[in-house]
């Protein structure tokens, strides 16, 4: 029998979630002040690319973690997040070109936010019927297409020239604008990324969340057991799909400037990276993902040319011998250890 | 009229190449169950290899072209060796088998560029002397009636390989039912392997066949994989010779529309053509079993 201990039980899960929040507020901080390490403003901007993929790596998660549904689309709900933003907050495009009136930036991430979910809901309708091969297929076409509208509707997105000088998110009378304090920006993306993070652990531990993870271990069966499949699909997706139109948003008015290219299917291999490389169907899995490649990412930057070629084999190897993702390392070790254990005992 | 029988060609030829993808996907697809996204990056890598051994050591074309397949060939095989049957005889679920031949596209891709760098390359033409042939009062290269000749040939030799011979009757068996098939004293995993290292030869075959008229680009596999799978679609995915129309018909939509709509749509046109047989009619024109 495996012992709970204080880690593993409710309690002790919610002290480590306070203490990591305490922390990622606390010591970038104490960066700021030149208290620790040394004032590296880049560091700001990598430490808001991890709470942005953090978003995403989790919306995926609750499609292909807990529903076990794939999708290799997902950088697409990215673009319609992130142009649906751009375009409902700037002053000479979209919205504002049309009409002359323009969401304030937090409004219309979440509105973008609502479409991608609206389309995820409606890419769902017929995803829900198709097995996994055809999945696969249908949302990387998906994927396509939103990158062809994105790259030749110059009219309403600039075409591959890209959309420059996005407005910065003010809320309450404060700028967020990364231009003068990144600090800032870190804050509001950490407090959506604890938001997000709360509400999927709200759903998984739902009635929602068990019939998600029926479906996933068993369709048929979960069907049988009064689980409306198609409708659990569909809001599965639609969930995924705003969280990812979500962190889309954010990403946008952090940079400041769009185009396509972001967009490209690459995008959404880096993703399934991200979430399997930390581990899917659990809530730290998909942080550490987010973190250690981003991180990896930013730090190959001189290699430029062979970033894909590593994440092609850092991919490889994962599926092959660690499927679990780093999440799961430390029960793949204790396995191991415990089966030598008992081979010793045994020989 | 010439300008219609110009377009026609080359929508054969595009459609011919995507043929031999799609081939390689249904045949795949029947023998195994899964979907290998790594089929129309070994296309443009089978090109870089001929292109290697025919543009830059210059060995005779007929050679090049043989080596070329028979390195692709093995490369297939490599692959369902090293990593699908691992993955397979783990149990691992579909989705990561799917996943796996995702990542080694990315792979393959990526080591063409770092190989061969990511400019595009001129691919010597196959044919010296006077490059074209009239038909009627159309002039056609001599490259693109070669890929629609030696994709046509591949195709009829295909079939009678199937259907004829003794391996190839093992293979359809083994793709039928494998355990029945295994105690028969078929090698299901030989049969298996031999299906993924054909697939590769087909697409090797097809990227060389084009390249005189793409060029040989680390990218090309990016254009033209998601219209491979378009032709396995739509002509019925697992149907071989639903393949072959399917792909077709997607190479030839695809110049038609390009050439009178617009050729900023035609890749959205043939997407939502794909999207549309998937939804209501994912058995394709050939009535393919893909529901399990």
């Amino acid at each position: 029998m495996k012992e709970q201990g204080f880690f593993q039980s409710k309690k002790g899960k919610t002290v480590i979630a306070v203490v990591a929040i305490a922390l990622a507020i606390i010591i970038p901080l104490m960066m700021d002040n030149n208290i620790i390490f040394t004032q590296n403003k880049y560091f700001y901007v990598l430490l808001c690319l991890i709470g942005i993929y953090t978003i995403v790596t989790s919306g995926l998660d609750i499609l292909f973690g807990y529903t076990g549904q794939i999708s290799f689309g997902h950088a697409g709900f990215f673009c319609i997040g992130a142009y649906g933003s751009v375009l409902l907050s700037h002053t000479q495009w979209g919205l504002g070109k049309a009409t002359g009136y323009v969401l304030t930036p937090i409004l219309s991430i979440f509105i973008a936010a609502c479409i991608a979910a609206a389309v995820g809901a409606l890419l769902a309708i017929p995803a829900s019927k198709l097995v996994f091969h055809f999945l696969s297929m249908l949302t990387i076409a998906f994927n396509q297409i939103v990158y062809l509208i994105a790259n030749n509707f110059s009219w309403l997105t600039n075409g591959s020239i890209g959309i420059t000088s996005v407005p910065a998110v003010t809320l309450f009378g404060i700028s967020f604008a990364t231009t003068t304090s990144k600090l800032k920006y870190y804050y509001l993306v950490l407090f959506f990324v604890v938001v997000f993070l709360l509400v999927k652990t709200h759903i998984v531990n739902s009635r929602v969340g068990r019939g998600l993870i029926a479906i996933r271990e068993n369709p048929t069966a979960a069907n049988g057991c009064g689980v409306n499949v198609a409708k659990y699909k569909i809001m599965s997706f639609a969930i995924s799909a705003f969280y990812v139109g979500f962190a889309g948003g954010l990403y946008v008015h952090m940079i400041g400037f769009i185009s396509p290219d972001t967009f490209v299917q690459n995008t959404s291999v880096i993703f399934i990276t991200m979430l399997l490389f930390g581990g899917s169907g659990n809530l730290v899995g998909p942080i550490l993902g987010a973190a250690v490649i981003t991180i990896i990412q930013e730090g190959l930057q001189f290699l430029a040319d062979y970033r894909m070629l590593i994440y092609g084999i850092v991919l490889l190897l994962i599926i092959l011998f660690q499927p679990q993702g780093i999440a799961g390392l430390g029960n793949t070790i204790s396995g191991a250890v415990s089966k030598r254990k008992r081979g010793a005992a045994n020989g | 009229m010439s300008t219609f029988i110009s377009l026609l060609i080359g929508g054969l030829v595009l459609g011919c190449t995507y043929g031999m993808l799609s081939l390689g996907l249904s045949l795949i697809y029947q023998a195994s169950g899964f979907m290998n996204f790594t089929q129309a990056n070994l296309l443009m890598f089978g090109a870089f290899v001929c292109y290697q051994f025919f543009g830059v050591w210059g060995l005779p074309f007929v050679i090049s072209l043989i080596l070329s397949v028979a390195i692709m060939f093995g490369v297939g095989c490599l692959i369902e060796r090293l990593v699908i049957r691992r993955l397979v005889e783990k149990h691992a679920k579909n989705v990561y088998v799917v996943l796996s031949t995702i990542a080694i596209s990315i792979i393959i891709e990526n080591l063409a560029m770092l190989i061969w760098n990511s400019r595009q390359h001129y691919f010597p033409s196959i044919f010296s002397g006077s490059s074209s042939v009239k038909i009627g009062s159309v002039s056609v290269g001599k490259e693109s009636l070669l890929c629609i000749v030696v994709a046509l040939v591949a195709m009829v030799a295909l079939h009678f390989f199937l259907n004829k011979t003794k391996f190839g009757t093992a293979m359809r068996a083994a793709a039928m039912n494998k355990t029945a098939a295994s105690c028969m004293g078929i090698n299901v995993n030989r049969t298996i392997s031999m299906t993924y290292g054909i697939a590769a030869a087909l697409a090797c075959l097809g990227g060389i066949l084009i390249a005189p008229k793409m060029t040989a680009y680390y990218q090309v596999g990016n254009q033209i994989s998601m219209k491979s799978f378009a032709g396995a679609v739509i002509g019925g995915y697992g149907n071989i010779y639903g393949a072959i129309v399917g792909a077709l018909f997607v190479g030839l939509l695809e110049t038609f529309v390009g050439a009178y709509i617009s050729s900023a749509y035609k890749e959205l046109i043939v997407y939502g053509v794909m999207i549309v047989f998937m939804i209501v009619k994912p058995s394709g024109l050939f009535n393919a079993k893909v529901y399990e």
